[in-house]
Order: structure tokens, then sequence, then C-alpha cells
């Protein structure tokens, strides 16, 4: 029998054994070739009883976190340009410049309104009363009146406008999101600025919009964090303070001033809130306190429970926590509090910050002072991994018992940004589910910080 | 995938395969973890064939994937399995390991798993144990050429298509080498095992 004839047969026979015919029913179908069939048959399948050795349980899984980690590095990596300020700023001004030219071009194409059929009657009668022999005085008078009349209903409609302009822009909600949108871009400058990249267009722009966030929350204090404010402002201030006053004079003292300016409200505005903030509670309480619409919250709706695959963003009003501004993520089974300013990746939230979320791994976009944060998120075990340029660490083991690692490991690892990933382990918790016991009665990896530059050694 | 000989030979069922590589060459988190677990043992036992010790195993497996990410998004589907693919990085992974760390492949002990097994008589399951070990020794003992078919074929558990496109030969040029292993390997085991050559009774 040829050599390519008995490779062939060999070739079935390991097929059939995999369909899950037994060695002799396999080699039952070539009795003729047989004796030379079964010696390679039967070595065949002692080889792959000897190599069939399979990797433990905790190098799996372990090996599978980092290397899904390592895949969200690179993807966090080329997605992490950002534009340089100088050139934002700019494109900013161009853009509002085109959007200022291309309406008075519009405005420019339209044919001036048609006067009611009244107003000309009336000049009418105007040019007719003139021709009589009456005094030169009188149409003066009576032109003078019709543009009064006008300026009066010009003016109402003035007041109307800045009565809604105020309205709309004195919500302590837009005021709260001017705010982090601020702080936001600030952070990107500061990083520019740690590069050697400034503007001071960009700082004046800042301080301005700072200002008018003040002016807002000075006309409705509800919401306004005095503290938080003042620190924006500082950052700001640090910023100008870098650029040489020689080379934008005029706009250095107009953004020093707006700064002041600001500085001024806030500690106003401070001074107004401290009050009813620090309000010590006096030895005898009265059993019912009235309730007074500033400090006693209105009882609020219950949140929708959530369904599988949804993920709720809500704000934690009462976490300030590092002095930042702190959101819940919230999924059916795992919740954790991120600062206001991260970004959870393809999350499109609806009404009631519901969106929707399908993937096992939640994948959160953030900066710690200047560092780049990635922070990944295995909804299914609770995991939660941290990637800060080279270094991962991870923040809180899986399991409904998982455990955050402690403030001293994050830290020496991550150094300052431990604090802020010690307070997101420390804020996560699993949801609680029918097959609990199970859950926990498997092991977990722990949640000790590791690099992963010497990633440890896995369990044999 | 991981050791089925059907599954490898079998070719005609691509689009799933093709769907969860593309989601991953996308960046698709969930996709890079089933084409994780659905490598994971194959990857595992060549580099612990061709190492013989688990740590090195464990380390080199894991490099591999990572290396996988690295060559992924340069991955053209062309009917070429994702395993074979995979398994040449593993090839070059392990060849670079071992020149690194100037090391050989070494004796390994068996897994517990295989000693365990069908131990209902100790002293048959020992006398398993021990032909097992002389049959990897004797793997270590054939032509480079020759060990890397088996293993790629019997530890990884490619096709023979597959093993011929991981490592770039003619499909008959790897059933010679297969054909090759098998007649030394038996030359090797059979004066200590007289009864692995007979038939069976």
């Amino acid at each position: 029998m040829s050599r390519d004839r008995l490779m062939e047969l060999l070739e079935q026979c390991l097929l059939q054994f995999e369909a899950g015919l037994s060695p002799e029913e396999c080699l039952a179908a070539f009795p003729e070739e047989r004796d030379l069939l079964e010696p390679l048959f039967r070595q065949a399948l002692s080889l792959r009883v000897a190599f069939s050795g399979l990797p433990a349980e905790g190098f799996k899984r372990a090996a599978r976190e980092r290397t899904l980690v390592a895949a969200g590095r690179d993807v966090g990596a080329a997605f992490a340009a950002e534009p340089e300020p100088g050139f934002a700023a700019s494109a900013r001004r161009r853009l509002l410049n085109a959007a200022g030219a291309q309406a008075q071009e519009a405005l420019r194409a339209v044919p001036p309104p048609r006067l009611p059929f009244w107003v000309n009657a009336r000049r009418r009668l105007l040019e007719a009363a003139a021709m009589s022999a009456r005094p030169a005085a009188r149409p003066m008078a009576l032109a003078f009146r019709t543009a009064l009349s006008g300026s009066v209903a010009v003016l109402a409609l003035a007041l109307l406008a800045l009565v809604y302009l105020t309205l709309q822009n004195g919500t302590p909600r837009a005021a709260a999101d001017e705010l982090a949108q601020i702080e936001q871009e600030l952070q990107v400058v500061e990083q520019q600025a740690s590069n050697g990249k400034i503007s001071v267009s960009v700082i004046f722009d800042l301080a301005a919009r700072t200002n008018q966030v003040v002016d807002k929350f000075s006309s409705n204090p509800a919401g306004a964090q005095p503290e938080k404010l003042q620190e924006i402002i500082d950052r700001q201030a640090d910023l100008l303070e870098q650029v040489s006053p020689e080379e934008a004079p005029q706009e250095v003292a107009e953004t020093k001033e707006q700064l002041d300016e600001a500085e001024a409200k806030v500690t106003s505005l401070a001074a107004r809130i401290e009050p009813t903030a620090t309000a010590t509670p006096t030895s005898e309480p009265s059993p019912e306190p009235s309730p007074s619409p500033a400090q006693t919250p209105s009882p609020t709706p219950k949140p929708k429970p959530l369904e599988s695959g949804q993920v709720r963003v809500s704000a934690l009003r009462n976490d300030t926590t590092l002095a930042l501004t702190w959101y819940k993520v919230e999924t059916t089974t795992l919740s954790f509090a991120i600062p206001s300013t991260w970004q959870v990746a393809g999350l499109t939230l609806g009404s009631g910050g519901v969106g929707t979320f399908t993937s096992e791994y939640m994948r959160i976009d953030g900066a710690i002072g200047e560092v780049s944060v990635i922070l990944l998120a295995n909804l299914q075990t609770g995991q939660i991994t941290a990637i800060l340029g080279d270094d991962q660490v991870n923040v809180r083991g899986g399991g409904a018992d998982g455990q955050a690692a402690t403030l001293t490991d994050l830290i020496s690892v991550v150094g300052d940004a431990g604090p802020v990933l010690f307070h997101i382990g420390t804020s996560a918790a699993m949801a609680e589910t029918e097959d609990e016991e199970e859950a926990t009665a498997t092991p977990r990896p722990s949640a000790t910080p590791t690099r992963t530059a010497t990633p440890t050694p896995a369990e044999p | 995938m991981t050791s089925s000989f059907s599954q490898a030979d079998g070719g005609s069922d691509w689009e799933p395969q093709r769907q969860v590589v593309e989601a991953a060459q996308a960046g698709d988190l969930d996709a890079l973890g089933a084409l994780y677990d659905a490598h994971i043992n194959q990857v595992y036992r060549y580099a612990l064939a061709r190492l013989g010790n688990v740590h090195d195993a464990e380390d080199v497996a894991e490099e591999i994937f990572l290396k996988m990410l690295g060559g992924l998004p340069n991955y053209r589907w062309l009917k070429v399995p994702f395993a074979a693919w995979l398994m040449r990085i593993a090839r070059n992974e392990v060849v670079s390991f071992a020149r690194r760390n100037g090391r050989r492949a070494r004796e390994a002990d068996l897994p517990e798993e295989i000693v365990d097994r069908n131990n209902n008589d100790p002293q048959e399951a020992a006398e398993k144990v021990l032909v097992l070990e002389d049959l990897r020794h004797a793997v270590g003992l054939l032509s480079d050429a020759q060990r890397e078919v088996i293993i790629l074929r019997f530890a990884a558990g490619l096709s023979v298509a597959d093993t011929a496109r991981s490592l770039g030969k003619r499909e008959n040029n790897v059933k010679v080498l297969q054909h090759k292993g098998m007649q030394r390997l038996q030359a090797l085991m059979t004066p200590k095992y007289p009864e692995l050559a007979r038939r069976q009774p």
C-alpha cells in the first residue's frame, strides 16, 4: 500500500474517532489494511494523549484579562490624539466668523418687509394734513409719537427676550453642564500647556465663560459649588501665569480682569451659601423641622429598575470625594463611581440617563491630572482594571465579594492617581443575584495591583 | 478548532469564523475574547509540546496572543484559517523564546488529568504514563521538520492542510514528514514496547 493511501486511511480513522467511534470500530472499516494501519493509528492516538495537557484555569483567565486589557490600550492609544488648543481656538473663531458672515449674507438676500397698508394710509393722511394750513410743528409731533410707539414695542420685545434668556440660562443644570464642559476643556489646555503649547485667547475664552457661569450661579445658587468654581479659576490663573505678558499684553490683562471679576463673585457667592451649608443643629432639635425648599431635598422618584443590557449614568450629588464631581455608572450586574468628566465609550444616553450597552466589557476614558486613564470593567465578573500609560492596575477583583485594591498598593503603582482609583474601587458593587452563592463559590482573581511590564507569574 | 480533526479539516463553515475575526480586527473586545477562548488550548498545547515546561508554555502562550493583537490588523482573510495563521505566530514565538532563553525542550511531567484517566488499575495506569512519557521523549529525538509536523498535527490538532499552510509547505510534503516521523517513532518505541507494533488482540 502506498504511503499516501496509508496517510489517507489514518486521516479517515482519526476523523471517525473524532466523530465518536471506538478505535476498534474505526479499524474494522479497513480489514485488509488493518495490519499496517493499526500501529500507526494507535500511535497517533497515543500522541494525542501525550500532548493533551490543558492550561490551568487560573492562568487562562488571567492571560485572557491581560490580553483584552492590552487590546483596549491599543484602541485607546489610537483614539487618543487631541487637537492643539491653538488650532482649536482658531478653528472656533473661524467657525463663528463664518456663521456671522453667512447670517449677514442671508439677511442681505431677504427683501425689505412690505409695510402694512395702514402705514401708507397714515402717511398719506399726514401728508394731506400737512398740505392744509396747519402749523409745521404738528406733523413733527405726530411722527415723533409714531416713532415713540414703535420704540415701546421694540423695548417690550427686548424685555421679553431678556426674561426668557434669563430663565433659560439661569437653570442650575445648564450652569453645571457648562462648568463641566469648561473643566473638560481646561484639562486639555493644561495638558497641552505642559508640552509648552499655550494660547492666551483660549484662556481668555475659558475665563469669560467661567465668569458667565459664575453669574448664572449668582442669580440662582442652587447646586453651586464655590470651591469647585474657585479651583477652576485658580487653574486658569496658573495657566495665565505661564504666558509671557509681552506676548499679548492686552489679552493677558483682559483675561486677568475676567478672572479677578469671577473670583470676586465666587467669594460673594460662597458667603451667601455658607450659612445654610454649615448650619449646626441646635441642641434640642424640633421634632418636626419645618421643611424649606432650599435645604430639604424634594423626595426624588425611585429610578426605574434597569433591564439587562441597559446602563444608567446618574450624578452622585452627595459625593464630593477629592473635591470632584462623581457620576454613578450602573448596570444590572455592577455599579461604580467615576469622575463626571470621564466618558463611557460607545454609550449614548437617552432619557433618564439610560443607554444600551450589551458588551461584556465596558471601557471608560478619562484623565487624572495630566495622565490619561482607561478603565475596563468586566460587567460579568465585576473586575475593574485601569491603564495609565504603561501601567496597568487592578482596581477591584472579580466576584460579588471582589476586594478593592488598597490605597497604599494603588499609590505604589500609579502614584497620585491612586486616590481616584481607590474611590472607584471602593464604590464598586455587584448586584445581588439569585445564584450569588454559586458565583462566590468559584475563586476569583484578587485585586493586587500589578504592572503590565512585569506580569506576575501565573500559578502553575 | 482546538484539537478537533474534523473541524480543522472541514473548512465548510467559514462565515462565522470570518465574522468573529473581522469584529476582532475592528476592536470588538468580545470577539477578541471569543478568539482567545477558541484557541488558547491549542496554542498552549503546542507551546508545552515544544518547550516541555508548564511555566515557559504559559509565558509563551500569553506572548503569542499579544503578538496576535499586533498582527491582527494585517491579517487578510483569504480562506486561510485563523488557526493556521496563529500557529505561524506561535512557531516564531517559541523559536524566539528558546533562542532568547538558551533553552531546549525539557521533559515535563504529564498533567494530572492524563495520569488519572482510566486509572482503574494503578499498575496499568503507571505503565501507560511511562509509555506516554517515552513517546514524548521520542518525539524530541525526531528531526526538526518531522517534530514540527507531529506536534502541529497531534498537539495543536491542525489538519494536514492547515499544518502545510502554517509551515509554508505543500500538503504532500507534510504527509511525507508525518509518515516518516511516525515510522521513526515506531522504530524508537518498539524495542522497549514490542506490543505497540503488534495488532491488538
